[in-house]
């Protein structure tokens, strides 16, 4: 019993080194991909976070797999904790400095992640790479004030709302999908002509323009005010301003090779920062 | 098999140490496309087909352009361009993130009678000249200046005027340094600052004596907000008077200016502020110089401007 037990310690022990090493590898690794394939980790606070894992890992090993002396054991401990509570606050210096946005997808298969530089009030969008890596992709229009409102309008299509530094409202769409063969573009006007309908709401998509109606009242975009994000989504401007984001929902066909008509819904959604449900609008 | 493992340890608490120095100094990446956003990259666009040398600063009287790698000015909206002997990329060294299309804001002087840029390579120079771009001359103002992030050159009559940068900064503090000309720029003296690290939010002088120095970029919880009436010889902290309902609200102050025979000040809500939607700002008086400060009332953004 004794000896089944030990042999469980020694594995645990192992074990907790073989993390220890496989972390500090990966650490010692970043500072290579970073600078070679122009990537950082999703959020800038993991590096810290996998530093405390790794010696973590590290006093757990030594303790399960050393005798260690009482005095040689609270110098350990005693250093560990030192290393821990350094990165815990860089941690937090590091928020200070570069605010982290992160937001899964509902299903959990798509990453946003905007980092924002404190300071400057400038927000970069990033793209995700295995998960833990992010490239940066983009930035986003105008200096940011205040909080973003985060909406994932499909599985894929994640639309970040937000008020610059000249009051205005921005609105910045991520897209993570295709609702084509994934190799050709399309556009996404082109795909969504004809009449939309949904409770109280109406999109009419034509040669010349957009129109949106709402609760009784109408709104006309010619498509110089139209912009495309990915190829799942459009932004119609108003005299600048984002007012309504149009997203292919899951499920959308497009033209196919025979050139039969799409089938589908689409989402429209205004571009506020109040709260606010999206509309589905059916052909 | 001990000694292994410790040593192991060692090497991996050695490496994990080195390796949160490089961090700290690693620059964020950039995104490697230049579109800003779909949007503001159509304006670019329109923008590179109206003229080749398109001015910045267009309705100034005098316009500057920043193309090519190359800083050009014109005297005559345009027509004509003359070339800044500069290296553009110095222009945005240091702790610096922003947009590169046009200058940093208060780190250059455009009159016509003088004209200074300010930049850093491993010095902290200005570019200057007092007949329109005919001669050039370059002046070292500070000698071995590591990690220049606020810089702010400034004239305020033919004679006098100063120039105060930031720099050397680690986490969330950095030291301030100040310098003042008394012959438009041809020799440069080094005066005290403020007795504080934080990080410099603005500063300025309003005359030739009375100079600001504002603090708190990250979190700031109230106005911090150093003065000197003796050109820097002293600084005090200034008072500010705000009653209760505002205290958490206005916690940044700009630079004050002189209206009629007192100073005025707005006070803003720093990077976080979200009373009114942020935008509303705190407008403070003072009759001695700027030691302390009456509140007065609470003013909209777009009205200070």
């Amino acid at each position: 019993m004794k000896s089944n037990n030990s042999r469980i310690v020694m594995v645990l022990g192992w074990l907790a080194l073989l993390g220890s090493v496989g972390l500090f590898c990966l650490q010692a690794g970043y500072f290579l991909i970073h600078h070679r394939y122009q990537v950082e980790y999703v959020d800038n606070r993991l590096f810290y976070f996998i530093n405390i894992l790794v010696v973590v890992l590290l006093l757990l090993s030594l303790l399960l797999l050393l005798r260690l002396s009482g005095k040689v054991r609270r110098l350990i401990i005693g250093i560990v904790v030192i290393f821990i509570l350094v990165n815990s606050v860089l941690m937090q210096l590091s928020q200070q400095h570069t605010q982290n946005i992160i937001s899964l997808s509902p299903n959990s298969e798509n990453i946003l992640v905007v980092k924002q530089d404190q300071e400057q009030r400038e927000a970069i969008y990033y793209r995700t790479q295995y998960y833990i890596f992010a490239r940066p992709h983009q930035r986003l229009p105008k200096q940011v004030q205040g909080q973003y409102k985060i909406d994932w309008l499909t599985e894929d299509v994640v639309a970040v709302t937000y008020q610059t530094k000249t009051g205005s409202v921005e609105q910045f769409v991520g897209t993570y999908g295709d609702r084509g063969d994934g190799i050709s573009y399309y556009e996404v006007g082109m795909q969504i002509q004809g009449e939309w309908a949904g409770e109280d709401t109406r999109a009419i998509v034509g040669q010349e323009g957009i129109e949106i109606e709402c609760q009784q009242q109408s709104q006309w975009f010619d498509w110089d005010d139209v912009v495309q994000f990915g190829t799942l989504a459009i932004v119609l401007f108003d005299q600048d301003e984002p007012a309504w984001t149009i997203v292919l929902n899951e499920g959308y066909q497009i033209y196919d090779a025979e050139n039969n008509p799409p089938e589908g819904e689409i989402t429209l959604y205004q571009v506020t920062m109040e709260e606010h449900q999206p509309f589905i609008l059916k052909p | 098999m001990k000694k292994i493992l410790l040593s192991l340890s060692l090497f991996i608490l050695i490496g994990l140490t080195i390796g949160i120095f490089l961090y700290e100094q690693l620059e964020p990446l950039q995104p490697f496309s230049l579109q800003q956003s779909n949007q503001s990259y159509h304006d670019d666009e329109n923008h590179l087909e109206e003229t080749v040398q398109t001015p910045v600063n267009r309705g100034d009287s005098i316009v500057y352009s920043l193309e090519n790698n190359e800083l050009n000015l014109s005297f005559n909206q345009g027509v004509d361009w003359i070339t800044v002997p500069i290296e553009t990329g110095l222009l945005f060294s240091g702790d610096y993130n922003g947009s590169k299309q046009e200058l940093i804001a208060n780190s250059y002087v455009l009159e016509y009678d003088y004209i200074a840029f300010l930049y850093a390579d491993e010095h902290v120079q200005l570019m200057q000249t007092r007949d329109q771009g005919e001669t050039w001359e370059p002046t070292v103002i500070i000698e071995d200046f590591p990690g220049i992030r606020f810089r702010k050159v400034d004239m305020l009559n033919d004679r006098f005027g100063y120039v105060i940068v930031t720099g050397d900064r680690t986490m969330s503090a950095e030291g301030t340094l100040i310098y003042v000309t008394d012959d438009q720029g041809v020799s440069w003296a080094k005066v005290n600052s403020a007795d504080t690290t934080r990080l410099l939010y603005d500063g300025g002088f309003i005359d030739e004596n009375t100079a600001f120095l504002s603090y708190g970029t990250i979190n700031p919880e109230q106005p911090d907000l150093f003065v000197t009436n003796d050109r820097g010889e002293t600084w005090s902290q200034a008072v500010f008077q705000t009653p209760e309902a505002y205290q958490d609200i206005f916690v940044t102050a700009e630079m004050p200016f002189s209206d009629e025979d007192q100073l005025t000040i707005y006070v803003n809500q720093g990077p976080n502020g979200d009373y009114q939607g942020g935008l509303v700002k705190g407008k403070y008086t003072s009759d001695d110089y700027g030691q302390t400060w009456e509140f007065v009332g609470e003013v909209a953004g777009d009205e200070v401007q």
